[in-house]
């Protein structure tokens, strides 16, 4: 497909003069106006070669209605929360009221000046870095878009839970911009979940922006029954002096899915960790895109991510390191491991290191493989039962990844998600 | 206790244990012997079950039970422990918690009840007291990171709280300067008795003289060429293994 053919006929078969009925921001226009030129992205870009977004979506679903359906949610967390359903904020689900002092979270979709005062979010800061459509298309379609501010100081123990949930075939925009300010720190739980039974198509963006010595423990999980989920969640991040964002990934979902960070660390001393632990089965295709920049002095990242993949699945990940000429003395490891279950899973690693720096400690690490046959035997020799024994060794190697997660909440959590689909795999094997 | 009757290994082609006999009564200390590449730690490997060895002719039996036909850890929960030359290391899974799982894996394999955490706590605690093993270290994922000797004494800690009928000992002296060995040493004799039976495989007389055999034998060529007493061991030392392996030869 020409890219002049997608100009006159974009893949999302979406009207955008109905969406943008109430009055439009540029920043939309302008957004719609960059997709239509390059239309969703496919093989042909190098960021995207493992990943062909275009082929997932060639049907694409209408956007959600309108209508509120009864939902009825459990908790599973002790947190602030903040529900969309299908893409729409539900503030009867939500506890926008409960919300403690020094925290304000507003629905800004219908005031994009706000947008512009609050947050100077705009696609050119990344601009540099993002080389596809797909956050254009989500700043031109984007619903209910939500604004979480954080005053200056203010530590919260509670999280702030973000459930962004699908209960029926449609295609989701949803945005969410969290801007820390100075010393603040909080911990977010972000869940994205798939309860259509039909399948749905998801383009969701997490914006977070931290202000000097900020510090923000985000916990990502991407879960659920429903039938397939193609989609592409982006975290764009950008971190002051001192900031630090601790990012840990759990996806276990059925479908097509792409997560791709884009990072800056803007000033020095300001350090990233962004983790993930990737549970695939059937034919599961998942990807984590990152791309970290380092633009100041003294500053750190960290990528560590473990694949478990059954099945016909298949893995991707992608890391670029960019350090800058004047990040001196920044540090940058990236690590992504593999197990293959079946024979016919199948993983692809691509780890780019970009350096124009000297004085810099810059690495990666790549494997992919079977479970360690001599490892097994050891364990079996004192008595563990072979899936016993696998699912220890998986639950090690998976939990490698989330060796800065200091959260016991979280990190029993993880576990039962762990061994809940190490029973499942293991009943259909 | 243990019958090794007529057993033939392979590997791949080539043949490793050439029809080896052997017989250990409940309550012996058996140390085998013999130079490099001989079969000896295949002969452990064999007894606990690891993959990638052809069995073509031969039995082994423990208390009449064919240990042949049992995966690894029914031969564990049977009472066969090896420990091992080189113990794995496998980060990410604490001491603690893996041996808490062997130790219910195997009770649950024989039909008993698991053992409650008190009790399990302070087992572990009695037993590790004894070979100087510290908590901290008990606290680190398994045998990662640890030192050759840290490695052995966590073998026979496995060894202490799993109670079994034989173990073998896999060149246990190896990588082990004296105070971990006479350590290791004290170990192994607190558990003799006459229900439980040792195999100790071994270069050297230096362990036998803090582990004191009731035989020992000789193999070289994948079968045991002689047994004797614990006087054997001091003649090997002197001698060598230079006879047996001519014997062959010629």
């Amino acid at each position: 497909m020409s890219l002049d053919s997608l100009e006159t006929n974009p893949p999302f078969s979406i009207n955008y003069a109905q969406v943008s009925a109430q009055g439009i921001s540029r920043e939309r226009q302008e957004a719609w106006a960059r997709y239509s030129k390059l239309g969703l992205p496919n093989h042909r870009l190098e960021a995207w070669r493992y990943t062909d977004f275009r082929s997932a979506c060639s049907k694409t679903f209408e956007p959600a209605d309108k209508i509120i359906d009864h939902v009825v949610l459990e908790r599973e967390h002790d947190s602030f929360r903040l529900v969309l359903i299908d893409g729409s904020l539900r503030h009867d689900l939500s506890d926008l009221d409960l919300m403690p002092d020094g925290v304000i979270i507003e629905n800004i979709s219908d005031s994009p000046s706000k947008l512009n005062e609050n947050f100077s979010f705009n696609s050119t800061i990344f601009s540099n870095l993002i080389t596809d459509s797909i956050v254009d298309l989500n700043t031109a379609l984007a619903s209910d878009e939500c604004l979480i501010l954080i005053a200056k100081d203010i530590h919260l123990n509670k999280p702030i839970e973000i459930l962004n949930i699908f209960t029926k075939k449609c295609s989701v925009f949803t945005r969410i911009l969290v801007d820390l300010s100075e010393n603040s720190r909080i911990k977010i739980i972000e869940t994205i979940k798939n309860n259509s039974a039909h399948g749905v198509q998801v383009n969701h963006v997490l914006s977070v922006k931290l202000a000097q010595n900020s510090e923000l423990n985000l916990f990502s999980y991407l879960s659920g029954s429903g039938l397939s989920c193609t989609g592409v969640s982006t975290l764009l991040a950008q971190l002051g002096r001192g900031a630090s964002l601790n990012s840990n990934f759990l996806y276990d979902l059925n479908g097509f899915f792409r997560r791709q960070v884009f990072a800056k660390l803007t000033e020095e001393r300001a350090s990233i960790a962004l983790n993930g632990i990737v549970l695939a089965k059937n034919k599961d295709h998942i990807d984590n895109a990152i791309t970290i920049e380092h633009c100041a002095p003294n500053t750190t990242s960290n990528e560590s991510f473990r694949y478990i993949l059954n099945n016909n699945s298949l893995g991707v990940f992608q890391g670029k390191i960019i350090v800058r000429p004047e990040a001196q003395k920044s540090d940058g490891f990236m690590q992504s491991k593999a197990i293959l279950l079946s024979d016919l899973a199948a993983m692809n690693s691509k780890p780019e290191l970009e350096i124009f720096a000297d004085d810099v400690k810059c690495s990666h690490g790549s494997t992919c493989g079977q479970i360690d046959k001599e490892q097994l035997f050891y364990l079996m020799s004192r008595g563990l039962e072979e899936l016993e024994a696998k699912s220890l060794l998986i639950e090690a190697f998976a939990f490698e990844a989330f060796s800065t997660l200091n959260d016991d909440g979280i990190s029993e959590f993880t576990r039962n998600i762990l061994a809940e689909w190490l029973y499942t795999e293991r009943q259909m094997s | 206790m243990l019958e090794i009757n007529d057993l033939h290994v392979s590997v791949g082609d080539r043949e490793i244990l050439k029809g080896l006999t052997l017989k250990v009564a409940a309550g012996e200390v058996a140390a085998i012997m013999g130079p490099n590449g001989t079969g000896k730690s295949t002969l452990s490997y064999v007894i606990a079950g690891r993959e990638g060895y052809s069995i073509t002719r031969g039995e082994i039996l423990l208390n009449g039970v064919n240990l042949l036909q049992l995966a690894p850890h029914l031969r564990a929960a049977n009472g066969v422990f090896l420990a091992f030359q080189y113990p794995v290391e496998i980060p990410g899974v604490a001491c603690m918690q893996f041996l808490k799982a062997a130790m219910n894996a195997q009770r649950r394999s024989r039909g008993e009840e698991e053992i409650n955490t008190p009790e399990f706590m302070k087992r572990v605690r009695e037993e590790s007291e004894k070979l100087k093993i510290s908590q901290e270290m008990l606290r680190r994922p398994l045998n990662s990171g640890f030192s050759g000797g840290e490695k052995k004494r966590m073998e026979i800690l496995q060894m202490a709280l799993l109670q079994p009928k034989l173990s073998i000992l896999d060149e246990t002296d190896s990588g082990l300067d004296i105070d971990a060995l006479k350590t290791v040493s004290e170990g192994v004799n607190s558990l003799r008795s006459s229900d439980t039976a040792f195999l100790i495989i071994t270069h050297y007389q230096r362990l036998l003289d803090y582990i004191k055999p009731d035989t020992v034998h000789v193999m070289a060529q994948g079968r045991i060429q002689k047994s004797g007493g614990a006087d054997l061991a001091l003649e090997l030392e002197k001698h060598g293994y230079q006879d047996y392996i001519s014997n062959e030869a010629a």
